[in-house]
């Protein structure tokens, strides 16, 4: 058990440095030509230049800007944006919390609505029932989250106006409004989603309902709901949790364009908004935290994945 | 006396065309219609794509402009009809990308084992392990946006998976008679690979790559619609709803039909996708469709 932790959250650290360099790669190749001359304006003299240099540690050695960003970092300094002059830390701390709650809501919609789905289509599989729930979710995973959020912001616009509230107020001031705010982008981002989870519970589940163990409880006369949801459905779901990163790389994806559509103050379009800025000091606080959260995600099932299964600290 | 003329002779069994049932069918009559669009898009398109001006702004659908014109007056039919191509190329382009250097990789790692093996598979997993959009848009910020830089990030995103696939099948092979014979005989690791190796992987790699065509379908248009696509003017999906926000509350039809467009473009490559699948993979006839 230990070994398999130790091993587990190694591996996400390791990924996590390498992904740090990346991450500050891009940023220095997202920078104008020179940031220092650009930030100086034209009109600077060349010590001005050399002083901004010296300010941003762009004199130094990039290995070592590098070290110093990672050091920073650690520590929970992302540095100062030298375009719009706010502390990196505020404004991830503003935004955090928005992409946080939009994924952690989209992923509990697309379970919630998924997995059901799934267990009624692998019992009825291949019959008439098993093909009018399928299609529609053909459709709706060819819906990608930019076309399905257009759709929700006109529905909510028009005909839910009661059940949406355009402005975002953060869930610690006023949940309900902040819940009023969320409750369709989360729609947005998790119902593209919730297909993919209903795909994956299915073909695991007929694989599960074939097997003796399922004969044996069905013989003996155990309640057809309580063998698919409680006996069947614990074994089937191992797999369906691995396949999770998976999802977790869809929700971030959903949040770039869901928190563009909405104009929600989040990660998503925090990066988005610094590339188009050319903020290569922001983007990399952004994007480092965007996929650090992803990584821990990843982690945390790694980790959750033995309490459901213990054959997997065997292998 | 039925199993002999099934049978037949080799040449016919070849020839046979090899998608049975209406849906697979029907999405393969879907796709070439789209890519007759693409290749004779301008001739077929009623107005120029980017004409501004070509109709009144924002006019509802029409004689004249059969789904209407956008907020510049542009007709929505023509810009359709313009995205067709670069939706197929972005597609293509970054699948064929990933199929190339993912099987390249796969092989590599799985054939030639040990150290290779070990070093290839962590950098497979390292870019597994890292947000798919969020690794395509960072490579589009620094490499600056366009149809073919979106076309290899997304390419560069979906390596992994055919890596994986590549490696797997690759192990499996290697394990045959036929390889050791191969070796016995003195001939050439490179030789093996190529010969033994690749033929033998193929049909999983097909799956993939009709599977990967509608992810990359969409992931492209995600970025279009996100501002890396194409440059402005000329159509995408991606870009041409995302430009058309604005107008959506009050004139739907000028998102709702390239969305619709796309969508259908979309599920046809998925149908393929599941078309090739039952076709090649040997597992999921047993499994009623799984």
């Amino acid at each position: 058990m230990i070994r398999y932790v130790g091993k587990k959250v190694l591996g996400a650290a390791a990924v996590l440095f390498v992904l740090s360099a990346l991450v500050f790669m891009a940023g220095r190749g997202l920078a104008p030509g020179n940031p220092a001359m650009t930030l100086a304006g034209p009109k600077a003299s060349p010590a001005d230049i050399a002083a901004i240099e010296h300010k941003l540690g762009l004199d130094k050695p990039v290995w070592q800007q590098y070290l110093d960003w990672l050091g920073n970092a650690l520590h929970g300094d992302f540095g100062v944006s030298p375009i719009s002059g706010q502390a990196n830390i505020e404004v991830i701390g503003q935004q955090a919390p928005v992409s946080f709650e939009l994924a952690v809501l989209g992923l509990v919609i697309a379970v919630v609505l998924g997995v059901p789905v799934g267990v009624m289509t692998a019992s009825r599989a291949g019959t008439a029932a098993d093909w009018t729930m399928r299609i529609p979710l053909l459709v709706i995973f060819a819906f990608p989250a930019f076309v399905s959020g257009s759709i929700a912001l006109y529905l909510a616009t028009h005909y839910l106006t009661n059940l949406y509230s355009a402005s975002y107020i953060p869930l610690s001031q006023a949940p309900l409004a902040n819940l009023q705010a969320m409750l369709l982008p989360a729609l947005a981002v998790g119902i593209p989603t919730a297909p993919l989870v209903a795909q994956m519970t299915r073909s695991s589940m007929i694989e599960t309902l074939a097997q003796p163990h399922i004969a044996t409880a069905r013989t003996n006369g155990i309640a057809e709901w309580r063998i698919k949801y409680q006996y069947a459905l614990r074994a089937a779901l191992p797999p369906v949790l691995t396949l999770i990163g998976f999802i977790f790389g869809l929700l971030v994806g959903g949040l770039f364009i869901v928190e563009k559509i909405f104009s929600l103050p989040g990660l998503g379009r925090g990066v988005l908004d610094s590339i188009t800025n050319r903020d290569f000091v922001q983007v990399t606080g952004q994007a480092l935290v965007l996929a650090a959260a992803f990584i821990i995600g990843n982690l945390i099932v790694d980790l959750v994945l033995p309490l459901v299964d213990r054959r997997i600290l065997r292998r | 006396m039925s199993s002999v003329t099934a049978q037949g002779t080799p040449v016919t069994r070849r020839l046979r065309w090899p998608f049975r049932g209406i849906i697979a069918n029907f999405a393969i009559l879907v796709i070439l219609a789209y890519l007759v669009l693409a290749v004779l898009g301008p001739v077929l398109a009623p107005y120029g794509p980017n004409d501004i001006g070509a109709g009144p702004q924002l006019s509802t659908p029409s004689a004249a402009h059969w789904l209407g014109t956008d907020g510049l007056g542009r007709d929505v039919f023509s810009r359709i009809i313009a995205a067709t191509r670069p939706a197929l190329l972005a597609a293509v382009i970054a699948v064929v990308f990933a199929l190339v250097l993912g099987t390249a990789i796969g092989i590599a790692s799985g054939f030639l084992g040990r150290f290779w093996d070990s070093a290839l598979s962590r950098i497979v997993d390292l870019l597994f392990a890292i947000p798919e959009y969020l690794l395509a848009i960072l490579v589009l910020a620094v490499m600056g946006s366009g149809l073919v830089n979106a076309s290899l990030a997304i390419g560069l995103v979906v390596i992994p998976r055919f890596a994986r696939i590549a490696r797997g099948s690759t192990i499996e092979v290697n394990q045959r008679h036929y390889i050791d014979a191969a070796r016995l005989c003195g001939r050439s690791r490179i030789w093996i690979m190529r010969r033994h190796i690749l033929p033998n992987i193929a049909s999983p790699l097909v799956i993939m790559t009709a599977i990967n065509l509608s992810t990359a379908e969409a992931a492209y248009a995600a970025l279009s619609f996100l501002g890396f696509g194409s440059t402005p003017p000329d159509s995408d999906f991606g870009s041409m709803i995302s430009s058309s926000q604005q107008y959506f509350l009050t004139h739907p039809w000028i998102v709702a039909f390239p969305a619709i467009a796309f969508v259908i473009l979309v599920v046809a490559f998925n149908l393929l996708g599941d078309a090739m699948r039952d076709r090649l993979d040997p597992r999921s006839r047993t499994t009623a469709g799984a």
